[in-house]
């Protein structure tokens, strides 16, 4: 079945699908329907870090060098668990400045620099292009060992391909066409490609399945699950090794292979394009942070497998691991897993292409060509109208001369590399960009000096440690230098420079080029001075997080008319767009366009992001500084516009926190001020009250005193029933201050309490027998029920008889005057013993079971003067007494008739002496 | 040309919310990348190495990939569920 043709029909067929995703995600988008704001498909889009290196080279790498492979993916992970830091703060960036490419990114931090947005490009375009030509490779590779079916054979023994029948190269044409038609479509490059992104996203869901059907097949297909699939592998030693250890290259291989990956992460321009430029939602970040793992741990889950079973399959060598995904379902007949498989890996390649294409054309366009042509005064004569067209034709261009050279590259080195070496080498070279992107967007004083010192010397060694022996490996040069270093010198040979030896050659290039690079950027940046420029972006992309949505400071001061910037603007972005920026412009902040008014600054900088959008931030600063006269913005204005800023946010932060603690301070004085008022009433109704109590007994007093010394010859027996009366009011005066007293130290803690572990039963008996001659003197009929057992109590025995006498003597005022009757009982429960006291008089208000336990409260009214029956101040003590002993004392109803006065005691644990 | 709101940056400004840095998700996500580049790099990382097996499986493979997606899993739990019951995104 996989004859030539059935192979490439499929493939054209698939090619022809991934045309019409990208037309259809257009057509919706164009409808203002876009896919884009969908963070699944933002996540998967991501996945273009997955290029035919994962696809094919994973498998090939595990097979060969064991875990080795698993560093790659787990150092994206590590990027997005600080995804608040860097991702996100990355895309907010570079949405509010219009940012196209991660050139154009660096460039603009610091200061909009025409040569380090240049410097970035050529890095990149040299640093990427083995890339592009390695998944060129992947795919004639692929292709070529599929049509060998059922044979399998590997390319290197089948001779070198004519270029006409060699299907890298028509891929690459293809590829080019999609991304001129789905990656060039708008002169705004900080756009959004919204087919494109569908597209990938359906590659990145294609190559997924794919991987995962043939590691299904083997693990449960060709094996009996991984568990089988391991003991087999355990019986032959040189498979076993592989699985055991992530040391097997090295541990420092290993941790400089995560160390790369995480800088790849953000620093491939295609990384860069997927993950922030078409991000149309900073919000889209904090999903994609754990999606976007999740597919690298499903993508990885098999690779091992695949490697292993490659290994088992082909005892006898001869079969790149390279090709194992293909040629473990070719080998067990499996024609149509194996067809699949190479779909996945196609879709893979041309996922990478497309973006990496793209994302290069954008560069080399804004940030090489279009600022050189600029200079160019011949130029600036010749193409003095509408330049869109141009910027188009430029970036189209590149897409196919990137392409072009790409497959080139690929035609030149042959089979002479393992497909993870050069990607590797890529990885390094973008490593290159992170010191300078990390630092603009962290370090306030990172100086476009330092960046490009850096930059250079750390791509530099890049190029020494690491390309220049590559090349004299493939024998374009001579490989003496190598051995013994250049002109003899020992410590500069490549691999062991400065004799630092014994690392392998990656970790050894990237320690160097790192060290140099990182070292430079730090030491140049604090050595040199920024310019204004520059100094105003540091605060503009470093404090991207401290105050999100502010709109860009204006800097712009010189003077430019309305009509120039218009001219400018139609220049670049054609007439239609300026037009509509413009209007958009004018209508939002309701002002007319007259083109002979001098223009605000604000629309000189709205000016300069719509063409930032276009060329580049660098090209868009020098087009409209070229018609504002006057400075651009003087050290003096700058100084005073970022002083006042700061100024300003810092004083009214301090306003805001000096306001908020006024504001606790006057809660807590208004609350003590209420705390006080009622202070004060309840002192004044206290006074009022005593004064009251006092005097009904000293009235009484005073009138016998009066009646005795008036008429001294009073009968003998009025007389004594005169000093009787001043006797009985004395004593219910002294009672009176007495409990007064007594309540005043138990309230205020100075009174002795003898507490003690007393018997219940007795102590309410002895009370009982206290108060039964009151009860008999009012006639009233008093009973005690106490069950036996009754547990021990700790309390103070005195106050507690206190307590239930003046319970008993309350209950016997004011029960039935005719059929009084007062029951006193007691039972245990739930860890209490209650006591009650229950009387059948008139019973307790409602409303008054509550205040009946305050002082001076007695029950029946607030007729002060007509009490004779009590101080007011029993019950007082009682609460105080038995909340001092830990119980509690309320009153209820009785069920009939009456009142229930009860109290609750803790049961002590150990009751004393039965 | 129309512009939809999901390609204009100035709409795009407006959406804005606070940013993820804000409340406990930094801290959280701070430690979690101390902690996960710890797990994955030497010498944490040796401790799975050996020939012991675990659920039949090759120890460092399992070790390895569960760590993995404990982390993915603890990404999740901050992204998704720390900090969501602010505000809703203005």
């Amino acid at each position: 079945m996989l004859q030539g043709w059935v192979i490439f029909i499929t493939s054209v067929a698939y090619l022809g699908l991934l045309f019409a995703i990208a037309f259809w995600g257009d057509k919706r988008a164009d409808a203002g329907r876009s896919m884009l704001n969908n963070p699944y498909i933002y996540a998967l889009s991501m996945a273009v870090y997955c290029t035919s290196w994962t696809f094919y080279g994973s498998v090939g790498r595990a097979a060969t060098s064991g875990l080795d492979f698993l560093p790659i993916y787990l150092g994206p992970t590590l990027v997005l668990v600080l995804w608040p830091y860097v991702l996100e703060k990355m895309v907010r960036i570079s949405a509010e400045n219009r940012i196209t490419s991660i050139a154009d990114f660096i460039a603009s931090r610091y200061g909009k620099s025409l040569y380090l947005g240049g410097i970035v490009t050529v890095i990149a375009v040299f640093g990427i292009l083995p890339y592009i030509a390695l998944q060129l490779k992947a795919v004639s590779t692929s292709f070529s060992v599929l049509i060998q079916y059922p044979e399998i054979v590997m390319p290197r023994h089948l001779g070198r391909v004519p270029l006409f029948q060699d299907t890298a190269f028509f891929v690459a044409l293809i590829m080019a066409l999609f991304s001129i038609l789905f990656g060039t479509r708008h002169i705004d490059a900080s756009e959004h490609h919204e087919g494109m992104v569908v597209a990938i996203a359906f590659e990145s869901v294609i190559k997924l399945a794919a991987f995962l059907a043939v590691g299904l097949y083997v693990t449960f297909g060709l094996y009996e699950g991984f568990g089988d699939l391991f003991t087999q592998a355990n019986h032959i030693p040189h498979i076993s090794e592989l699985f055991h250890s992530v040391g097997s290259q090295g541990y420092a291989q290993w941790s400089t292979l995560m160390v790369l990956s995480m800088f790849a992460f953000i620093c491939l321009p295609r990384q860069f394009q997927v993950g922030v430029v078409e991000n149309v939602n900073p919000g889209h970040v904090r999903k994609a942070a754990w999606l976007f793992p999740l597919y690298l741990i499903l993508i990885n889950i098999f690779v091992l497998p695949i490697a292993i079973s490659g290994l088992l399959q082909f005892p006898e060598g001869g079969v790149d691991a390279d090709t194992f995904v293909l040629t473990v379902s070719m080998v067990n007949e499996q024609e149509g897993l194996a067809l699949f498989a190479y779909i996945g890996g196609l879709s893979a390649a041309t996922g990478m292409l497309i973006v990496a294409t793209i994302a290069l054309s954008t560069m080399v366009c804004n940030d090489l060509v279009v600022p050189v042509l600029l200079r160019v005064r011949w130029f600036q004569s010749r193409f003095a109208g509408d330049l869109s067209a141009f910027l188009l034709f430029v970036r189209r261009s590149a897409i196919l001369l990137v392409l072009l050279l790409a497959y080139t590259y690929m035609r030149l080195i042959g089979e002479s590399y393992a497909l993870v070496t050069i990607g590797l080498v890529s990885f390094a070279a973008a490593a290159q960009f992170a010191p300078a992107l990390m630092g603009g967007i962290f370090w306030k004083g990172a100086t476009r000096a330092g960046a490009m010192t850096g930059l250079t010397l750390g791509t530099l060694v890049w190029l020494y440690t690491l390309v220049l022996p590559s090349f004299a490996r493939s024998g374009w040069l001579p490989t003496e230098f190598i051995e013994f270093g250049p002109f003899g010198i020992e410590f500069l040979k490549p691999y062991a420079l400065f004799g630092l030896d014994g690392a392998d050659e990656l970790s050894h290039s990237l320690f160097w080029s790192m060290l140099v690079n990182i070292g430079a950027f730090i030491w140049v940046s604090l050595l040199s001075r920024p310019s204004d420029l520059e100094q105003l972006q540091a605060g503009e992309f470093v404090q991207k997080l401290d105050s999100p949505g502010a709109e860009p400071v204006t800097v712009w001061r010189g003077s430019a008319s309305i009509g120039e910037l218009q001219g400018v603007l139609r220049r670049f972005l054609g007439n239609v767009r300026a037009r509509n920026a413009l209007n958009d412009f004018a209508q939002r902040h309701d002002m007319a366009l007259d083109p002979h008014a001098e223009a605000t600054p604000a629309l000189v900088s709205f000016a300069e992001r719509q063409l930032a959008g276009a060329i580049g931030a660098a090209s868009a600063q020098t087009m409209v500084a070229s018609v504002t006269k006057g400075e651009v913005v003087s050290t003096e204005d700058l100084m005073r516009i970022l002083d006042e800023t700061s100024q300003v946010i810092e004083y009214s932060h301090e306003l805001e926190e000096k306001s908020h603690a006024l504001e606790e301070t006057t809660a807590e004085l208004r609350a003590a001020n209420e705390r006080l008022k009622e202070l004060d009433r309840l002192k004044d109704n206290f006074i009022t009250t005593v004064g009251h109590e006092f005097r009904t007994p000293l009235t009484s007093i005073r009138a016998a005193g009066e009646i005795l010394s008036d008429n001294p010859d009073l009968p003998e027996f009025e007389r004594d029933r005169f000093y009787s009366v001043v006797v009985a009011e004395t004593q219910r005066l002294t009672r009176l201050i007495d409990q007064l007293l007594d309540l005043s130290k138990m309230e205020a803690g100075n009174l002795e309490w003898k507490m003690e572990p007393l018997d219940l039963g007795d102590t309410i008996a002895a009370a009982v027998a206290a108060a039964s001659p009151l009860a008999q003197a009012e006639g009233v009929k008093m009973e005690a029920d106490l069950p036996d057992g009754l547990p021990g109590v700790f309390a103070d025995r005195d106050r507690l008889i206190q307590v239930l006498v003046n319970l008993i003597s309350n209950a016997v005022k004011f029960c039935d005057p005719d059929h009084g009757e007062v029951r006193i009982s007691a039972r245990v429960s739930g860890g209490v013993v209650a006591v009650d006291v229950a009387d059948n008089g008139p019973g307790v208000a409602a409303d008054e079971q509550e205040t009946i336990f305050e002082r001076f409260q007695q029950g029946g009214g607030e007729t002060l003067t007509n009490k004779p029956k009590g101080t007011g101040l029993g019950l007082a003590i009682c609460r105080e007494i038995v909340e001092r002993f830990g119980g509690r004392i309320w009153v209820e109803p009785a069920a009939d008739h009456g009142s229930v006065f009860r109290f609750t005691l803790p049961i002590m644990e150990i009751a004393p002496t039965a | 040309m129309a512009k939809e709101p999901a390609n204009d940056p100035d709409q795009r400004r407006a959406e804005d919310a606070p940013g993820g840095g804000t409340g406990k998700t930094g801290p959280l996500s701070v430690s979690l990348f101390l902690f996960a580049t710890m797990m994955f790099l030497p010498p944490l990382v040796m401790l799975g190495e050996g020939d012991a097996d675990l659920f039949g499986l090759p120890r460092i493979y399992v070790v390895l990939f569960a760590v993995w997606i404990a982390v993915v899993g603890m990404i999740y739990l901050i992204a998704e569920r720390v900090d969501r019951s602010g505000p809703p995104e203005a």
